[in-house]
Parts: structure tokens; sequence; C-alpha cells
């Protein structure tokens, strides 16, 4: 199976830099690929102030497949937006491709979101008014790849990824393991260095939740892709590289696999 | 960042997804722009009648009225649309009419009496103006007067009688009221004043001619007798009611009104073509500007739509614009999505409502506007199309930054986390 479209998933000449904006065929960097450096969240409430992550700092390689395991309410979902730049520390530094991120503009975040990470959620979060290849390629869209051009990714994606027959379809009309493989290529659609996956089996059965996870670790043993993966089930983190723990917004522990 | 032809579609794609909501929404705007249309079309043919009318008196003349006036019937004077005279308290008459003859820059004066009369005409009777003056006159005052083929002037014949095309052929009757070479009686009601009776004063009439349509509502309304036979008929004993003075040229009204103002004081009327022609634009104004704040009212409605609908698309898309953030989406991206939205809701809503607003426009004319069956048609031009269209989708975008700006601004882990 050929994931890399492009053919050039082992390009590793080209770090990301803002200033490469809109560039699609962004390549993976040299290791390491993301840095955290004494990350801290703090939320101010009207309960008072909820420390939810507390100088956290790790680094995730390049190719490596990391799970972050914890109970609900332990900070993993906060980290991974975070990791995303979805959200904003309240301390502490994030470095991907050797820049730190937060020192970037809004803009040059967004188009660092689009050019080098792929997000999958629980619930997929697909646009249910469109059809499933136009959801895969709404990154390509934003990144202004050409109209030919993401159509022929796009099937291809949806092929690999075995449900090029439900191109046309609705993403309602699919079943929740179709949504998320429909998710996990739209995650692909730009070729990111990163994968950020929130529960990705969280919402299927154990058979397709096997089946996706199988896509996700395909993507980091075959296609050197990056993922990071919050998940509370220790046993499918077991099965990554390496799972980071953490209980009340603190590094509990990390174990190699 | 989005190009625009994707903002395009994936803002089109939202509001079909959304249909009810959208068809809705664009209705109201419609709504309001095929109003603004539809009153600014039958408002500029009220003026350009109204104008069309006045225009057709001679710009030369200047109208002078009497105290006799409220003995009149409902003839009333030629500038019966303008603003009242004040209060005349001078006799209108042959002294004056001398008097104001021989003032500089007046070629002539032409004296008029007025009245309303029961007309029979075989068994059938209608109430008609009378203005009787001479009928020789009538292309000074109404320069493009027309008769119709068979009619001739007889200035002199005191049982001559001149009727205008409506009179002679009413609006929406079958038959013609009254033909050339007919006889018809005349009878005047009135009040002795010696007596304090009521009397009445009856002479026959022969149609000798029919005056075709003016625009002049006056002629187009009445039935001319000679001086002579007016004054014997209304029981005026030489007491006009009122003259049309004619100054040399157009130039010279103002100069005339001042001369006759300087001689009478306000103790006379006088009202020029000038005056009401100014006087009806002011009026025709006033009305198309209040038909029109009402028409902007529903457009204003249909913006307070456009900001409900976005702000409930913005609610319920929460959790889609996180996602899109999430996947690369700028701010500016999301703001150009909802504020495309507004943009095509309201090109939608004003065209469509352009062309259903000259449709009711024209259903408007015909069915309400009252008239002698002969309303204008409402009249458009692409100006006041252009700009209607410009001003509904102006509003749409404007009512579309508020939801467009909250959608923008939303920060993405906020909005991934909404249900």
């Amino acid at each position: 199976m050929a994931l890399d479209t492009n053919n050039d998933s082992n390009n590793n000449n080209n770090n990301y830099h803002p200033s490469n904006g809109g560039n699609h065929d962004f390549a993976v960097s040299s290791d390491p690929t993301l840095t955290v450096e004494n990350l801290s969240k703090v939320f101010e409430s009207a309960a008072g102030r909820v420390v939810a992550l507390r100088r956290i700092n790790f680094t995730v390689n390049k190719g490596e497949f990391v799970s972050i395991v914890g109970p609900s309410g332990s900070g993993k979902s906060t980290l991974l937006n975070i990791l995303g730049a979805l959200d904003k520390p309240s301390f502490g530094k994030l470095f991907i491709g050797g820049i730190d991120i937060f020192l970037l503009s809004d803009k040059e975040i967004a188009r660092m979101r689009n050019n080098l990470i792929g997000f999958i959620f629980q619930s997929y979060n697909l646009i249910s008014r469109t059809t499933v290849q136009r959801n895969v390629e709404i990154p390509s869209i934003i990144a202004r790849m050409s109209s030919k051009e993401r159509a022929n990714r796009s099937l291809r994606l949806l092929e690999i990824l075995g449900i090029a027959t439900k191109a046309k379809f609705k993403p309602a009309s699919l079943s929740g393991g179709q949504q998320q493989r429909v998710a996990i290529a739209r995650s692909l659609m730009n070729n990111p260095t990163i994968i950020l996956a929130d529960e990705p089996t969280g919402n299927l059965d154990t058979k397709t939740g096997n089946e996706v996870f199988d896509l996700l670790r395909l993507l980091s043993s075959k296609y050197r892709r990056t993922i990071i993966m919050v998940t509370h089930n220790a046993e499918l983190a077991k099965k990554t590289d390496r799972s980071i723990y953490i209980r009340d917004g603190q590094i509990e522990k990390e174990i190699l696999y | 960042m989005l190009n625009i032809k994707e903002i395009f579609i994936l803002s089109f794609e939202s509001l079909t997804d959304r249909k009810v909501r959208s068809i809705l929404t664009i209705l109201m705007v419609m709504v309001g722009s095929a109003l603004l249309i539809a009153v600014g079309g039958i408002g500029a043919s009220f003026t350009d009648a109204f104008s069309k009318q006045f225009r057709n008196l001679a710009p030369n003349i200047l109208f002078i009225s009497s105290s006799q006036q409220s003995q009149q019937g409902p003839g009333g004077g030629v500038g019966g649309a303008g603003t009242p005279p004040p209060a005349p308290k001078i006799t209108l008459n042959a002294a004056i009419v001398n008097r104001i003859h021989s003032l500089p820059f007046v070629s002539d004066v032409i004296s008029t009496y007025r009245g309303s009369v029961t007309v029979q005409s075989q068994s059938e009777s209608k109430t008609d103006s009378i203005l009787s003056m001479d009928p020789q006159k009538l292309l000074v005052i109404a320069p493009t007067l027309e008769y119709t083929d068979g009619s001739t002037l007889q200035p002199n014949n005191p049982s001559s009688m001149i009727v205008a095309q409506n009179v002679a052929n009413p609006p929406g009757d079958a038959n013609p009221f009254l033909v050339l070479g007919q006889s018809a009686k005349l009878t005047y009601s009135f009040v002795d004043s010696t007596t304090g009776q009521q009397k009445e004063e009856s002479k026959n009439f022969i149609v000798t001619g029919i005056i075709k349509e003016t625009g002049n509502p006056t002629i187009d309304s009445a039935i001319v007798i000679n001086l002579q036979a007016g004054n014997s008929l209304l029981q005026k004993s030489g007491k006009f009611d009122s003259l049309f003075v004619i100054a040399q040229t157009s130039n010279f009204v103002d100069v005339v009104e001042q001369e006759i103002r300087s001689l009478y004081g306000n103790n006379i009327g006088i009202t020029t073509v000038k005056a009401i022609l100014k006087t009806i634009e002011q009026f025709t104004g006033q009305i198309n500007a209040f038909l029109n704040s009402i028409a902007i009212i529903s457009l204003v409605v249909g913006a307070v739509g456009i900001i409900t609908t976005l702000y409930t698309a913005v609610i319920e898309r929460t959790r889609e614009i996180g996602t899109l953030k999430a996947i690369g989406a700028q701010n500016s991206d999301i703001l150009a999505l909802f504020l495309v939205e507004a943009l095509l809701i309201g090109i939608f809503g004003a065209t469509i409502g352009l062309l259903a607003g000259i449709g009711f426009g024209y259903g408007l004319s015909a069915t309400v506007v009252p008239g002698n069956g002969s309303s204008s048609p409402p009249i458009y031009t692409a100006n006041d199309m252009a700009r209607v269209w410009m001003i509904s989708v102006g509003l749409s975008i404007v009512a579309g930054v508020v939801p467009a700006l909250q959608a923008s601004r939303l920060l993405p882990v906020q909005a991934l986390r909404s249900q």
C-alpha cells in the first residue's frame, strides 16, 4: 500500500518554516520532531484557579508513535490541544521542527496546523453537508492545492483506506469506522509530519477500533509519521512505541515498549 | 487561506444545507427590496404624471383667484393641487382685469367664471364643472390643446359649449354621455342672497366641440362656455372667480407677480405654474420619502433576519468552525465564509426582490392607484434599480459582519468542545 500519494514520504530535507505557508509538499523534519519544555496550563474559573498541566517536559522523535494515557480530567486532552497549537500554554514552550510555535503569529500558527499537523478527533468532526471526498479535500482547499491534484490525492487516500466507493456519499451514511477512516484521510491530505489523535477509537467497537489503530500504526512504522494519540485505554497504549502517563496534570511515568 | 471561488462554494453549500431558513431569510430581504422598487416606481410615476399635467400649462401664466371661490362647486381652480392661496379679499371684476392688463410685461388677462352644474343629456344627468371663458383663449392657457374632428369654436355663440373628452365619454361608461351637435340642459343651483331660497337656473346648450385629453386637470374635466353665458347661468353679476394673467415671457412671471402684489398686497391670491410645480415636487417628494421609509424599514427587518440566521448558524456550526481552524483555516477564512453567506442572501434577495418589485409595482398601479381609469404605469430606471440592489446587498453584508466576526474570533479549542 502506497500511502504517500506524492511518493515523497521519505523526503527528509525540509524543515517547517512559517514562510513556507501553503506548501503542501511539506516533508518530515529532522529529529526531534516535537519538544515540550516546562509546559503548564492554568485555567482561571469562578471556582478558582485550576492547574491543568504542571511543568510537562518530553520529546517526540520523527516516526515515533506515542500515546498519552490518563484518566478523565488528568489533562491529556489539554496537552494534546496545546501540542496542536489549538490552545496556548500558560507557561513553557513547544518546539516543532525546532521552532518555538507560540512565538508565531496566529496566521503562521494556522498555516502550520494546515501544513504540518493532521488532526483526528474522537467524534470524527466531519462536515455533514458535503461529500466524503470534499471533507477529505478541505485541508488542501485551505492550502490552495489545485483542484485536479487534490481530487487525485483525496481519491487515492480514500482508496488506500478502503472507502473509495464512498467518495460521493455524505458522511452520515457511513459507519463510525468508515467515518473515522475519512477523518484519517483528511488528516493525511496535506502530507503532515505529525498526526494528533484524540481518542480516535473511542467511539468505535473493538474490531473497528483495532482496524483504525492498525492504520495509525502503519502510518508510523511504514511512512514515518509522528503520531501522538490520547487514550484512556491502557491496553491500546501498550501497542504504541511509548506511553506518557499523566495524572493530575503531571507526567506520572513514561513507558517505552 | 481559502481562495474566493472556494469561499463562495463553501458558503453556498452552507446556505443550501439549511434550505428553509435560507429561503425565509432571502424572502425577508426580497420583500424589502421589492417594496423599495415598487414604491420607487409608483412614486416616480406619480411625480411624472403630476409634472406632465402641469407642464402642459404655459409657464408664463399666473393664476389670480377671487373671494367668490367659496360659492363654486367642486371644479376648483387650475392650481387645485397646489398650496391654497392666502385668503383673497378683493372681488375680481372688469376694473381689476383692466388694471392688471395695464401692468408692464402683461400681454393678456383671461377672466373666468367657475361653477358646478348638473348636465342632463337625454335621460341621464351628471354633475360637471363649468369653465366659463373666451374659448379662443383656451390655447393660451393650454398650448398643447387639440379638438376632435368636427369640432367648431363658436366664441360668440352663448348656446355653444365645448366639453372635455372625459365629460363627453366618462371613463368606464359604455356609451358616450355627450356627442358633437347634441343638445344638453345645464342647471345651476344656488341660494338667492336676498330671499335665502334655493333656486335653479337652466339653459340648453349645443355641443360644438370636444377637447382631447390635455393633461391639464381643470380643462380635462370641464365644460367650457363663453363668458356671457357663464355670467348668466352661474349668476355671477360680472364677478370673476379667477383670472389667468399672461406674462410676455416666463422670465417676467416673478416681476408681474410683484407688481400685482404691490397693487393688492395679500388681498389677492396669486399662484404661478412654477410655484405649483415646486409644491407638487415637495408633495410627491414627501409622499415618496414616507413610502420609502416604510420599504427601508422592511429591508432593515430583512437585515435583522440575516443577523438572526447567521447567529444561529454560528451557534450550530461552532464545532465545524473549530474543526476548520484545527485543520488550518484562518480567522479571515471564517470571517469571509460567513460574510459571503450574508452576501449571497443579499444578492439572491435583492435580485429576486428587484424582479418581484417590478411586477408588484405594475400590480399596485393597476389595482390600488385611484384615477380616471388611465393610471400611469410605474417608472423604473436602471439607476434606481441599481441603487436599491446595492442598498439591499450592502445592508445584508453589514448585517453579516457581527455574526461573522463572532465566528472568526472563536477560539479553536473552545469551538471544538461545543456539542
